[in-house]
């Protein structure tokens, strides 16, 4: 399968009686299969907006998105599971709708830490557990692209680094094509093998960095550089 | 303590009313406000006369075929303006003239531009109650969480996954208060389109007692009607929206 492709020319927001905001401009990056890419940049930089234009969640834009493969896992800043159903159903869900046979419901959640939860109820969870809980949501649908915004922050320290430590062994563990954001270098580094550094807003490739996972010294020094 | 003591004081209040009925009907005039023990003989007679039932099925019916119309002509317009500005501009000045139209108007139109049948009775007040409606569910889909939107578009559900599993849970509240409102003046309205034109019913009924000055079977039959929507309410409405509220009510 050909790799992912993102081109944006242009995205605007536009807003009856106010001047248009530019939110990113010619942004061009390529997705190897299994490559693990983080989009890093300040806070309102325009990232997230390359996001939901990579997911197919914004048309309203100047460019195209070519290859997007129909599986997609996402992981979402909010969880955004369904209150209303268990966490079994919730993932059940998604399944179904990518044409997949019954997931292995309790195996997903036991391999994110929630062995036994599958007839809980998103409410019943911490933001921690609920973000574990959207990840192997994201997994049920065997996705050909996982897409992570933001997954650590709002956490306390110990869960960021506990739920970092669990993607980074996911990725690992599926060669699954990954898209990471994030505005923290430390996650850029500890999940990703391509960091894509974007401007503040306009957002644009200022440079794509290639390091080893986890080589947080080794990205410092090539942004350095 | 607390739970027991409300369902008494429930029954406490309705024998309360019981008892004032009685006593007024005691000090007034006994064929203007007859007592509790004549509209029960009024019921049991009608009753035994084999005239109630039917009036009970064929005001039921008219209630249900104008009820499942409202709701769902008004449900279906009411998301699509909320969802949707064009939709909704074009479509407000429609649901404000008939959000301000007495429904005794429309029964009356009704049947001067249909004839008196079975149609314009139920379309005239399904019409009556079909801008309320409108306006309860459009509020629902104007307060849909998008972000739930973009869970089912980046899942790519299908439009009937969408419906179930993400916009019918949020327009559940909605849909219930549009429903429980909706039965509750519905009926009174089939009532009147009995009353001034169809040859049976419960308000038809109401009419025939009416021209009698039969006052105990005109309460017989209006209290027999209320009880059995009452019933609906409390067997059939109250259970289905708590059932749609359960899953607020799982443990923290």
């Amino acid at each position: 399968m050909p790799p992912l492709e993102l081109s944006i020319r242009r995205k605007l927001y536009r807003r009856a009686g106010a001047v248009p905001v530019e939110a990113v401009r010619d942004l061009a990056l390529d997705f190897p299969v299994g490559s693990v890419t983080a989009l890093f940049g300040p806070s309102g930089c325009g990232k997230t907006t390359a996001l939901r234009i990579l997911m197919g969640l914004d048309p309203d834009f100047e460019g195209e998105v070519r290859h997007r493969p129909p599986r997609l896992g996402v992981v979402f800043q909010e969880p955004r599971l369904l209150p209303w159903r268990s966490l079994g159903e919730n993932l059940r869900i998604v399944a179904r709708a990518a044409g997949l046979p019954e997931p292995p419901v309790e195996a997903l959640l036991s391999r994110v830490g929630l062995a036994g939860w599958a007839a809980r109820y998103p409410r019943e969870l911490s933001l921690g557990m609920a973000r574990r809980a959207a990840l192997a949501r994201a997994l049920a649908v065997e996705p050909e692209l996982l897409v992570l915004d933001e997954p650590f922050v709002s956490l306390d320290e110990t869960t960021a680094v506990q739920l970092r430590a669990l993607v980074g062994a996911v990725l690992a563990e599926r060669r699954i094509t990954a898209v990471l954001v994030t505005h923290a270098l430390e996650d850029a580094a500890a999940l990703a093998d391509r960091i894509a550094v974007l401007t503040p807003r306009p957002a644009r490739l200022q440079r794509l960095v290639t390091v080893p996972r986890g080589d947080l010294a080794g990205l410092r020094a090539a942004l350095a550089g | 303590m607390r739970r027991l003591s409300l369902p008494a004081l429930r029954l406490v209040s309705a024998l309360l009313l019981v008892a004032l009925w009685w006593a007024a009907a005691a000090m007034a005039d006994d064929r203007a406000l007859p007592g509790p023990p004549a509209v029960l003989a009024a019921l049991r007679s009608e009753l035994a006369a084999g005239a109630l039932l039917p009036a009970l099925l064929a005001t039921l019916a008219r209630v249900a075929a104008a009820f499942v119309l409202a709701m769902g002509l008004g449900s279906a317009l009411g998301y699509a303006m909320g969802r949707n500005g064009i939709a909704d501009a074009a479509l407000d000045p429609w649901v404000l003239l008939l959000l301000n139209i007495p429904a005794l108007v429309i029964i009356l139109l009704a049947y001067i531009w249909f004839g008196q049948t079975e149609a314009a009775a139920i379309g005239a007040v399904a019409l009556a109650k079909l801008p309320n409606v409108v306006v309860v569910v459009r509020e629902g889909a104007r307060a849909l969480d998008p972000a739930l939107d973009e869970v089912a578009t980046a899942y790519r559900l299908t439009p009937w996954m969408r419906l179930r599993e993400v916009v019918l849970p949020q327009l559940g509240p909605f849909l219930a208060a549009a429903a429980r409102s909706g039965l509750a003046i519905l009926w009174k309205i089939v009532l009147v389109v009995e009353l001034l034109g169809r040859p049976s019913g419960v308000g038809f009924e109401m009419n025939m007692r009416f021209q009698l000055f039969d006052v105990p079977g005109l309460l017989a039959y209006s209290l027999a009607f209320a009880a059995v929507m009452l019933a609906i309410e409390g067997f059939v409405m109250q259970p289905v929206e708590r059932r749609a509220r359960a899953w607020r009510g799982a443990a923290a």
